[in-house]
């Protein structure tokens, strides 16, 4: 009997049990989801960086020979003319070469004791079948630290045979079997490959991550020699008894440009931060939810139990007991709780899977199949059902402690509250429709901070994702579309005089310049350039100003705090060279020095020629077979727009999340007050407030602190993403934050829409409510 | 001048119909004082509803002057019950987190020509509790703030419904003094409900129903003072 009364109760309350739900149903999602979605990932990861030895470190080094190498090692045999690169080096005299690195390793190990050290070797490769701009780096296999895993096949055996990375297979629709053609031989693909040190698809400090255009190759080291690519090279480290300080500071080993902790690399480390933030995230933002789930249930619990206080007290008079006339109540919530939270581990556990596949479209690592976990379920179910069932039973405890008496003589909240009476203050000489209105929503302070952290908490996160959108495009397209070239190409260090172009125009790229400690990539551009002009933050063409100085990169400019006048102290060929900063260009990539590159020429072959180039930039395509790498800028945007798709989406999810979390607050918390004004409603209406007035007491308020929450998250928002930016600075990322209006715009666009949409029911219900209500006998 | 002619108001629920009003005839003056009495179910209430635009007729008509109120809309009854009348419950109904004073200012606001709100309060006795809330009112404070909201927009016509229902003869004969102070010095016109027949003793017009039908209509030759009626 008891029990149908209680139903019959809910039933009518359907449409605030739903919206509930959802918070209840998101909380226990959001949680499910990404624990799953992440340990499908983070168990093999970390038996794969174990077992295929992860270096610890990276010793980045010159790519020439110092002045004490030079000294030991007769000179004589190395080319004469030019730069001599390592790469040129190996390919004169490979045995000199490997001697040389022999020779740097025992160095190194002899400064820094309990240290491993592996020669890595690599190139990159850019072809255009499948697609166009694709590239590959190619990693000579490792004997002991970062060693390949065949996560599918085999390794290639045959100098026809080769290995590339899953995901980018998948894209291409290849499968084990398949002929891959690259720059116009064919290899047979027998498997898919991993390297512990390539976590992401990151082969350059070029923000494009695209695991479809951007692989790793795994060949047979005859194949990969034959490779005609320019060759790159790095130590590769592990410590042998735990971690110790690192040094490179004896003259032996100068030849050092940079040691990088795995942690702090992001191209092999990313992952470890990418892993713990999500799972902080995952928890915070469970808790978070569950959190004003929890204060929304017992509101409602005590709302319900509030209007029913006469019945209650009927009851108690009759002589049931507490327990008997509390348990339908308890039993029916906490039902509907634990199913719902079920859902949203169910769902949780089935999107965990998409979760899982967008990590992997980033990340280069393992995959294992989802399985369910007692752990992840107690944490999403068991954990905020206990939570709400210790809530709910205290409330309802509460309430039925009262004495029948004091049940069937119906009250009101009988203290005025902290908000009230500051609310009040403020609003002295106001009209009193106008005291009413504010007054009435902060009558009960918990509901408020419900309402007003919630809806704080969704505007942050729509003005984020928002941010962060406009940020992505900053770093990615925005500056390749001020450039004019369609192709930026790299000849083939062994035919002499390659067939360049009419159109094209000549530039000189040397990335291993330092400062302060770290690689700076140096530019040679023709002043009076037509293809690569240099654009300050105002869009004014600054490329002449490289004439009198250089020009750094706006990323530059943020890391390091110069500024236009200063002066820059670089090493170049362990020479330092001082340059005057004649300006910044718009580019938020990675730390760019532009020189004239007469200047830069002469620089780097120590005045003997102004006339050094490594690379084209052209409007037509260059002849293939000329050069050794040709790179489509058309390719490099459609890249970048993938990610800015993925970017897109992120931020469509997470507007749509929070803007559903903020619905649901706000349609719960409006239908509320409505009950609880009913009856004032009601004489509000018969006093002769039109029904706009009413409409306007009632929800107007909400309206109000709805964009006093706005504005009080913008500064909370510009934080958070300050935060950000320090985070990725450790991994020597500027992002460039700006302040953008519009998108502040587009959110309170959002949050106006969500607002009057989730009030529309609550406004329908205020107009329904009959006049006569206020003459009916049972309210005081 | 307000005239009811042949006013019906059935009432559906289910398969029921209940015959609330059945063919009600019946005019209220300017300035007139009128009581309504009859016994539990006769259709007071709802013959009060009806008139002052709480609920609709089934049948029949409604004047106020010229104006057919029959007729408005829902918006433009509201706009006329805003303009011209004023209702006393009950049941006080007051704003509970709103003081005393800002009760009464919530009705002043809405009217052309109000009262002042501290008048107000001062001819109901609430000049101590101006600043108190309804949950540190007694009964009898609450019914008087709830008075003297009903009248701070200074209506034409002022509708009661069992307005003394529940207090002392005490706080009762106040109110129906103020409402007596209104209709005399004010010239408004004063509708009340009530069981009580010793107030009938107040009005010009005492209009009797039973069962949904006005039996009798009365008219006071000597209206008494509030003080001087029978109790009870
Ligand atoms: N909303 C309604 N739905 C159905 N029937 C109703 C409704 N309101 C009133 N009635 C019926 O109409 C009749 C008249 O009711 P009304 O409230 O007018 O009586 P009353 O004279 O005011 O009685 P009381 O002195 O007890 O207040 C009653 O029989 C009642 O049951
Ligand atoms: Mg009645």
């Amino acid at each position: 009997m008891l029990l149908k009364n209680v139903r019959r109760t809910l039933s009518k309350k359907w449409m605030q049990l739903t919206a509930i739900s959802i918070i209840v149903i998101l909380s226990s999602f959001i949680y499910t989801m990404m624990s799953y979605g992440i340990s499908g990932i983070e168990e093999p990861t970390e038996t794969f960086l174990e077992e295929y030895n992860q270096e610890d470190f990276a010793v980045e080094m010159m790519n020439q020979l110092t002045d004490r190498e030079i000294q030991i090692f007769d000179a004589e045999v190395l080319p004469a003319e030019g730069l001599f690169t390592l790469h040129s080096i190996k390919q004169a005299d490979e045995a000199l070469f490997y001697e040389l690195m022999e020779e740097r390793i025992e160095a190194f190990g002899e400064e820094n004791d309990g240290i491993r050290l592996e020669l890595r070797e690599m190139k990159e490769v850019h072809f255009d079948d499948p697609g166009a701009g694709h590239k590959a780096l190619v990693l000579k296999d490792a004997d002991a630290i970062n060693r390949s895993f065949i996560e599918e096949g085999r390794q290639p055996a045959e100098a026809d045979e080769i290995a590339l990375t899953k995901i980018y297979a998948e894209k291409n629709g290849l499968v084990i079997g398949d002929v891959f053609p690259v720059h116009g031989e064919e290899y047979t693909i027998t498997g898919f490959v991993l390297f512990p040190d390539y976590t992401l698809p990151m082969f350059d400090d070029s923000f494009t991550l695209d695991t479809g255009m951007q692989t790793l190759f795994l060949f047979t080291d005859e194949t990969y020699e034959a490779l005609s690519e320019t060759e790159q090279f790095r130590l590769a480290g592990a410590w042998t008894n735990g971690e110790t300080e690192l040094t490179a500071e004896r003259e032996e080993t100068n030849f050092v440009v940079q040691i990088i902790d795995t942690e702090t690399n992001f191209r092999s480390g990313g992952i470890y931060d990418e892993l713990s933030s999500s799972r902080i995230t995952a928890l915070g933002l469970s808790i978070f939810i569950a959190s004003i789930a929890v204060v929304i249930v017992s509101l409602m619990m005590h709302n319900l139990l509030q209007t029913e206080r006469g019945q209650i007290g009927i009851l108690k008079a009759l002589g049931y007991s507490r327990t008997k006339i509390a348990l339908p109540y308890f039993l029916s919530l906490m039902l509907l709780a634990f199913l719902m939270l079920l859902l949203g581990y169910i769902l949780g556990f089935f999107a965990a899977e998409p979760l899982k596949n967008l990590y992997l479209d980033f990340y280069l690592l393992p995959e294992e199949p989802i399985a369910q976990q007692p752990g992840v379920f107690a944490a999403a179910i068991l954990v905020p059902f206990f939570f709400f069932a210790a809530v709910s039973a205290l409330i309802i405890y509460r309430i039925l402690g009262e004495q029948p008496l004091e049940l069937l003589n119906p009250k009101e909240s009988h203290s005025v509250n902290f908000l009230t009476r500051l609310v009040s203050r403020m609003l002295r000489g106001a009209r009193g429709a106008v005291k009413f209105k504010y007054l009435h929503a902060v009558r009960s302070t918990g509901s408020f901070l419900i309402f007003f952290l919630g809806i704080l908490f969704a505007t942050i996160l729509i003005l984020f994702a928002f941010m962060m959108n406009g940020m992505m495009d900053r770093m990615t397209t925005e500056h390749l579309e001020k450039t004019d070239y369609q192709y930026e190409a790299y000849p083939d260090p062994l035919i002499e005089t390659p067939d360049i172009p009419e159109d094209a125009e000549r530039f000189l790229a040397y990335p291993y310049g330092s400062y302060e400690g770290e690689t700076v990539s140096l530019y040679g551009l023709e002043p009076d350039n037509t293809l690569h002009r240099l654009y300050d933050e105002s869009g004014e063409n600054i490329t002449r100003e490289i004439e009198d100085g250089v020009v750094i990169s706006e990323t530059m400019r943020m890391k390091f705090g110069l500024d236009i006048g200063g002066t820059l102290q670089l090493t170049v060929n362990q020479e330092e060279v001082e340059v005057t900063v004649q300006g910044v260009s718009e580019e938020y990539i990675s730390d760019k020095v532009y020189f004239d590159r007469e200047t830069l020429s002469l620089l780097l072959t120590d005045d003997q020629s102004e006339e050094l180039y490594s690379g084209i930039y052209s409007l037509s395509s260059p002849p293939d077979e000329d050069f050794a790498a040709v790179i489509s800028k058309e390719g490099l945007m459609e890249q970048n727009e993938s990610l800015e798709g993925y970017m897109t989406m992120m931020t469509n999810i997470m507007v749509a999340g929070s803007g559903m979390i903020a619905a649901s607050i706000l349609f719960v918390l409006t239908s509320f007050t409505v009950e609880k004004n009913y009856y004032a409603i009601s004489l509000l209406k018969v006093m002769g407030y039109s029904r706009r007035e009413v409409n306007g007491m009632i929800l107007n308020s909400y309206f109000v602190y709805t964009l006093l929450s706005y504005l009080i998250s913008i500064p909370i928002a510009l934080l958070l993403l300050r935060l950000i930016v320090v985070f990725f600075a450790d991994y020597g990322v500027i992002l460039p934050l700006r302040f953008e209006p519009l998108s502040l715009v587009i959110t309170l666009a959002v949050l106006l829409l969500i607002f009057f949409l989730s009030t529309y029911i609550s406004r329908r219900k205020i107009n329904r409510i009959s006049l006569q209500e206020v003459l009916k006998k049972y309210h005081e | 001048m307000i005239t009811m002619t042949d006013v019906g108001k059935v009432y559906k629920s289910g398969e029921v119909e209940t015959h609330a009003l059945k063919h009600v005839n019946v005019t209220i003056e300017d300035g007139e004082f009128v009581v309504i009495l009859g016994p539990s179910g006769s259709g007071k209430s709802t013959l009060l509803n009806v008139i002052s635009g709480l609920d609709t007729v089934s049948s029949g008509t409604i004047f106020f002057g010229s104006k057919e109120l029959t007729r408005l809309t829902m918006d433009e009854m509201t706009a006329f019950r805003r303009e011209h009348l004023g209702f006393i419950f009950q049941q006080y109904n007051l704003l509970q987190n709103l003081t005393a004073y800002e009760n009464v200012q919530i009705g002043a606001d809405i009217g052309r020509d109000p009262f002042d709100v501290d008048e107000l309060l001062a001819k109901v006795g609430l000049n101590e509790a101006r600043n108190k809330y309804p949950h540190q009112l007694s009964g009898g404070e609450q019914l008087r703030v709830s008075v003297a909201r009903s009248l701070a927009k200074n209506p034409d016509i002022i509708f009661c419904d069992e307005p003394t229902g529940s207090l002392d003869e005490g706080n009762s004969k106040k109110v129906l003094r103020l409402l007596q102070e209104l209709n005399e010095d004010f010239k408004k016109t004063v509708v009340v409900i009530t069981h009580n027949i010793g107030i009938a003793e107040m009005a010009d017009k005492v209009i009797l129903m039973n069962s949904g039908e006005i039996t009798e209509v009365r008219h006071n030759a000597v209206k008494k003072d509030a003080q001087d009626i029978r109790w009870g």
